[in-house]
């Protein structure tokens, strides 16, 4: 039986290669893919806060900004600054994207604060740079911050003292306000490298997706073998029919791990975003082509013809690859909950495991799930087929 | 011209009608587009409260009040268990940030005693404007603590002791504002903050699935052939280009239908916001045309209708991660913003962005709409010159 079914298995694998579309999508496509995402993803070291400045000021508080804050800054290699005479000069330059954002020191800062009547900086942002605003409000606040600390400082020191506090001590305390990071610290807690990078992610999800449809070449070709007569006449021949349908699985098994492999290798060389550890990767993938069989056997068997079915298995792939999280990552809540339900899902989890923990183990739970969805599709879908095959 | 519209509809007619005879197509045009609300909605909805940051802390009163200010900044707070937890649901992508506020926080701050809170971030644009919320809400609550330590250490006095002074200094005193103001907007500062207010993450996905479906459905142009209806229109006194232009409007009654449906079911369920609905509409629907006289290139060129629908899927991707529906388009490489613009997805990307975050109006995005609406008649007319030498070959 079992050569038998290699020899079926080899004449399938041979009409899939000859089929263009195989070829489209176990290769072309998926390395399409991973090539145009290297060329959009920017590359997080590059960035760079290209800012504007407007100093109507000139007090203290505004030089503490422009002259000791904003030029360490840019010896740090992270941002670029550019001055600016005033404000209307500062938003012509914005609009021109000279500069994403620009910041204002409006006149008479220094002077209210050191009167303890507060202030204000106004951010010039683009809603073109969203990162950029961000940052550069980050900026802004961490620095405002500072000076409310020393303010708030020399306030107390005041008031507790009624007045009487020595000009030697208010110097004392502002060097102290402005030198201190924060009775409470902020430390961070994860490595980047113990998380699935955004490229990683993108790629890996652009994989699943894809494999979907890879497999449903597989699952499509029985059908047509069936519309076009030789499936009854394959199992005329005296083999058992379940020959017939392992070395037809095992066809769309082969093409899924190939194409997989592919876009993981790809997604290494050319985005270097690998998906992790060979070994765990491995074992996902080989589940999730499993998973994908199942459920494409699943979705097939409610067609009847090989047009229907692959109506039905692009809206499956679609809707899977949506709850998944595959074109956008989903939050905790009720997408979080739903990307559960999708094998998609469980793929892109097992690999956020595998990055945090670097062993192949933590990717048995999403590998087991992942076969379980396959072999649970597939049983009642097999059964569907089966009975229209003797039909 | 009457008669001619007649005949276009009449294609057009037959197009849908034979569509949707088939139970797979009807869940295709009715049920797809309900995922796509649910996700578009959910994400981007009125209500979503803002990203989510992870909080994993002992319950202590110093504790419960972080977590208030960090409500008030702007995040969606999610407690979580432990840090275990907290980091494996961030290597996941289903958090940007999160933060562990350990034990003995409220009492440390009581004693205005110096204590660690740890951040955990993912690398993208959300969790940098966690982290500045999570600044923002920290030093607020370290203020009081902090400067009754600064005093103490010059003054001499115990830092415990100078906690009400400074508490009560800190109600009264003003402070140092940071306002945010978009540039392009006519009117008042406008306060935001990166943290989702101008995304564009809904209408980008729109055209992300728009064009992707439009073009799956590449297919069934080919059966149209295969079945012979084709031809037999060419038969009758219509001239191709009109029998193009009807099996054209069949997609893009469909496209059309689809994209308006989850616009609207969005935006009424949800609370998304589509910006002005005139020059929205009108770049969704170019966009459709051009989504739909795509499919038609693609079923004139190929013979077998898996071949183009697998084709369709791939170029409908790659177009989509071009022109920035996958990644935005401001964050491309220079060079690859020029490329951008040589896709669909590009010109109405960059129109929308106009459009949400500019307040835009139809007037404001002409050269865009023209160049949608460009692409649209050149893709009509290769896909005549194709459909012209396949059937007649």
């Amino acid at each position: 039986m079992i050569r038998s079914a290699l020899v079926i298995l080899r004449k399938d694998l041979l009409l899939r290669l000859r089929d263009r579309s195989v070829w489209l999508f176990a290769f072309v496509v998926p390395l399409a893919l991973a090539f145009g995402f290297s060329l959009v993803l920017p590359d997080p070291e590059d960035f760079e806060l290209r800012a504007g400045v407007v100093d109507l000021d000139g007090g203290e508080v505004a030089l503490g900004f422009t002259d000791e804050l904003l030029p360490s800054l840019v010896e740090d290699g992270f941002i670029t600054v550019r001055s600016y005479r005033d404000e209307e000069t500062a938003r012509v330059a914005i609009e021109a994207d000279e500069v994403a954002v620009a910041w204002v020191l409006p006149a008479g800062l220094t002077d209210g604060i050191v009167a303890g009547a507060g202030g204000r900086i106004q951010l010039l942002a683009n809603p073109d740079h969203q990162l950029s605003s961000a940052v550069a409000r980050g900026i802004a606040e961490r620095f405002a911050a500072q000076i409310d600390r020393a303010a708030l400082a020399i306030g107390t020191g005041q008031t507790h003292t009624q007045g009487a506090l020595e000009p030697e001590q208010v110097e004392r305390i502002t060097a102290t306000a402005l030198d201190a990071t924060g009775l409470v610290g902020i430390d961070e807690l994860v490595a980047e490298h113990q998380q699935l990078s955004e490229p990683s992610y993108l790629a890996a999800g652009m994989a699943i997706f894809f494999l979907f449809f890879t497999v449903s070449f597989g699952v499509n070709g029985f059908l047509a073998e069936r519309q076009e007569g030789t499936l009854p006449r394959l199992l005329v021949a005296p083999l058992r029919p379940v020959a017939v349908h392992i070395a037809k699985a095992m066809g769309a098994f082969v093409m899924g791990v190939v194409s997989m492999a592919v876009l993981a290798i790809a997604s290494d060389l050319l985005l270097d975003a690998a998906w992790g550890p060979a070994g765990g990767v491995a074992v996902l993938i080989v589940s999730a082509v499993v998973a994908a069989l199942g459920v494409m056997v699943l979705v097939a068997s409610f067609a009847r013809t090989a047009e229907q079915s692959g109506n039905l298995l692009a809206i499956t792939a679609m809707i899977l690859g949506l709850s998944g999280g595959v074109f956008f990552p989903v939050g905790t809540g009720v997408l979080g909950t739903l990307a559960l339900a999708s094998p998609h899902g469980w793929f892109l989890r097992g690999l956020g495991d595998l990055a945090g923990s670097g062993s192949f183990t933590a990717t048995l739970p999403a590998a087991g799930v992942l076969v379980a969805f396959g072999v649970i599709a597939a049983i009642p879908g097999a059964i569907r087929i089966e009975r229209w095959a003797h039909a | 011209m009457g008669a001619r519209m007649n005949r276009v509809v009449a294609i057009t007619r037959v197009e849908l009608v034979r569509f949707l005879r088939e139970r797979g197509n009807v869940f295709f045009v009715f049920v797809l587009p309900l995922g796509l609300v649910l996700f578009i909605g959910l994400q981007f909805g009125v209500g979503g409260g803002g990203p989510q940051l992870g909080v994993v802390s002992s319950g202590d009163s110093g504790a419960v009040a972080l977590i208030e200010r960090l409500d008030a900044g702007g995040a969606e707070v999610v407690e979580v268990e432990d840090v275990a937890e907290l980091e494996s649901i961030v290597s996941r992508g289903n958090l940007s940030a999160g933060i562990v506020i350990p034990p003995g926080y409220s009492t440390a701050l009581e004693q205005a005693e110096p204590i660690d809170v740890s951040f955990v971030g993912r690398p993208d644009t959300r969790a940098t404007s966690l982290r500045t919320v999570v600044e923002a809400a920290i030093a607020e609550q370290a203020a009081a603590p902090q400067a009754a330590r600064t005093v103490a250490s010059v003054t001499g006095d115990e830092p415990a002791a100078l906690l009400d002074v400074a508490e009560e200094v800190q109600t009264s005193l003003p402070r140092l504002q940071v306002e945010t103001v978009a540039v392009g907007r006519d009117e008042l500062a406008v306060e935001f903050a990166g943290l989702g207010r101008f995304d564009l993450g809904a209408t980008s996905q729109l055209f992300l699935f728009v064009f992707l479906t439009s073009l799956a459905g590449s297919g069934a142009l080919i059966q149209s052939r295969q079945y012979g209806v084709a031809s037999r229109m060419l038969s009758t006194p219509t001239h191709l280009p009109l029998v193009v232009t009807g099996l054209v409007g069949g997609r893009l009654a469909i496209a059309g239908f689809q994209a308006l449906y989850i616009i609207v079911v969005t935006a009424v369920a949800f609370g998304v916001d589509w910006g002005d609905p005139v020059a929205t509409g009108v770049v969704v629907a170019l966009f459709c045309m051009v989504a739909a006289a795509a499919a038609m290139v693609l079923g004139s060129l190929f013979r077998n209708d898996s071949q183009a629908s697998s084709a369709g899927v791939g170029l409908g991707l790659v177009l989509a991660i071009l022109g920035g529906s996958m990644v935005p388009l401001e964050v491309f490489p220079g060079g690859m913003q020029r490329v951008a613009m040589l896709t669909p997805h590009g010109w109405a990307n960059t129109a929308m962005a106009e459009v949400v975050r500019r307040d835009g109006g139809i007037a404001d995005i002409t050269t865009e709409l023209g160049v949608l609406a460009g692409m649209a008649v050149g893709l009509l007319a290769l896909a005549t010159w194709s459909l012209r030498r396949a059937i007649t070959r």
